[in-house]
């Protein structure tokens, strides 16, 4: 019941840990599109906006959008790793890997759907250009690659 | 001694506000529904103390004659594409209607080039009988958009004759809203055909649309002039707050996205700043949201306390906001008509009652009439007899 329970525990917080390093990218990647631009047109930003933006971007989006990123990024990876975790019983790939895949997918999905959801409109603002789409799916595949790195680490 | 006089005026100022507010108590009007059944309805626009014009997003036009809604819509409207918050949108009256029936309607349109995209046109037709006709379109936004959203919409006549439309930022495309080669986020000034009057601030400026007249816009729904005709009243809405009153003036640029007291949807900041030398600030904003959706100055007789007071339809919570205005200043704000829900537009009607549409797929339009005989004409008289 013991090891049950801390091999639960174990991956509780690695898909936790994994969440963060994803919504970390995201709130970044959002803080640096719309502070990128902010410079671009000559408005004053200094290391001191940076660091307050970063922060009230991961506060911000996490917990106070319309739907906080958290929610939908932690629906996101699980409902991934949930079908990596079906998909790993007859197809015998590296964990590291297949999980990166798994988190890249997901990210994918979310972000080419949201749109379709809300009539076109890019409700994550980093997400608008295809650049921007691409790093979000990269994201996904780090935080899936943590994820199955721990798996992998745990099983050798 | 200046200073203190100034403090005075201003404060007597604010107390003749307060006290106007306190007159205009909700016993002293009634609502009457003079509509009901209405799809989506967006602009009004008033032919006589008879007859009312009624746009539905869904695109119909309807027409209401002493009340009783018209069951066939006008005819010759132009295709509008009803998808997200696009459709058919405003509808304005030319000043010189009643000689040339001419009729202007805003709507979201199919881009003929590119099918999968939609613009904002603005289409001139003339009203005979139980139609339109000799329709054109003489506006049409650049670029199209994919997102049917943020399309603005708004029109309305200046003094001059020229036409003031109002295009929205497109939702996807809020940092085009600063830059002039294109039509996002800006008000638009053009001619009664469709041509761009010479004296427009950017007609000069080398890769800028000669039609705008403002940048820096959001989502703009709102206009009004003084009834002087000498200042534009603006409101646009804000994302997650920063629902914004601004005064127009040429060339003027306010600000969106690179200073805005809301934030994003999701959550992000949008903009740390909130002002920025050369991007004007608003004389009012709101945090959070009221989704403003129409804008009226109220001229009328019918109710004294009311006058130069601008009438804001609310879409969130649902309400409309009575401003009291002092010169540019905004000195008190009234909540009023909160069991009406969403309220998506306001106008003035020739017999000083006013007209208010509530938004929806069952939308309605409501007369806001006197309850009880006109009051005496001073205020004092007024505050002895409440």
């Amino acid at each position: 019941m013991l090891k049950r329970l801390v091999w639960f525990g174990q991956r509780l917080v690695w898909f936790g840990l994994s969440l963060l390093i994803l919504t970390s990218f995201y709130t970044a990647q959002t803080s640096t599109t719309n502070l990128y631009w902010l410079a671009s047109i000559g408005m004053p930003v200094d290391s001191g906006v940076v660091r307050a933006t970063l922060l009230a971007d991961w506060l911000g989006m996490n917990i106070h959008g319309e739907v906080p990123l958290s929610a939908l990024l932690g629906v996101t990876l699980l409902l991934a790793f949930a079908v990596t975790r079906v998909v790993t019983i007859w197809w015998v790939v590296e964990s590291r890997y297949i999980y990166a895949l798994a988190g890249a997918a997901g990210s994918a999905v979310l972000i080419f759907c949201m749109p379709l959801a809300l009539s076109d409109m890019e409700l994550i603002a980093g997400a608008r250009s295809l650049l921007g789409k691409l790093y979000l799916i990269a994201a996904g595949g780090v935080a899936g690659y943590f994820f199955g790195s721990q798996l992998t680490r745990q099983s050798e | 001694m200046t200073e203190n006089g100034s403090f005075l005026r201003r404060a007597a100022l604010l107390c003749a506000a307060f006290f106007a507010t306190l007159c205009a108590g909700a016993d002293d009007y009634r609502l009457q529904t003079l509509a009901e059944g209405l799809e989506h309805p967006w602009g009004v626009a008033v032919i006589s103390d008879r007859e009312v014009l009624v746009t539905e997003r869904v695109g119909r036009l309807r027409r209401v004659i002493d009340g009783v809604l018209q069951t066939q819509p006008i005819s010759g409207v132009p295709e509008v594409h009803f998808a997200g918050q696009g459709g058919l949108s405003d509808i304005v009256l030319h000043p010189q209607f009643s000689s040339n029936r001419l009729v202007y309607l805003s709507y979201a349109a199919v881009d003929a080039n590119h099918p999968k995209l939609t613009t904002l046109e603005v289409f001139r037709a003339r009203l005979a009988q139980d139609s339109l006709i000799d329709g054109e379109v003489i506006f049409r936004a650049t670029p199209s958009r994919k997102a049917p959203a943020h399309f603005g919409a708004k029109l309305m006549f200046l003094a001059d004759g020229t036409l003031l439309v109002t295009s929205g930022d497109g939702f996807n495309h809020r940092e085009r809203a600063q830059t002039l080669d294109n039509h996002y986020g800006k008000v638009l000034r053009i001619n009664d055909d469709g041509s761009v009057p010479s004296d427009n601030p950017f007609v000069d400026t080398r890769g800028a649309l000669p039609e705008i007249y403002s940048y820096g816009h959001r989502n703009l729904q709102g206009l009004a002039t003084s009834a002087d005709g000498t200042i534009i009243y603006q409101h646009e809405h804000g994302p997650k707050g920063g629902d914004e009153l601004n005064i127009l003036a040429p060339g003027n640029n306010y600000g969106w996205p690179a200073i805005t007291y809301g934030i994003d949807y999701s959550g992000a900041v949008i903009s740390p700043f909130t002002e920025r030398k050369g991007m004007q600030q608003p004389i009012k904003y709101w945090v959070p949201s009221i989704a403003p959706s129409a804008m009226a100055l109220y001229r009328g007789q019918l109710f004294p306390q009311w006058t130069g007071s601008l009438f804001i339809t609310a879409l969130v919570p649902g309400d409309v906001r009575r401003l009291s205005l002092v010169g540019r200043a905004v000195v008190a704000e009234e909540i009023l008509f909160q069991s009406l829900g969403r309220t998506r537009n306001v106008i003035g009607a020739p017999d000083g009652s006013l007209l208010l549409v509530t938004d929806g797929a069952d939308g309605r339009l409501i007369r806001v009439t006197r309850a009880l005989p006109p009051p005496p004409k001073t205020v004092s008289a007024q505050i002895l007899r409440k």
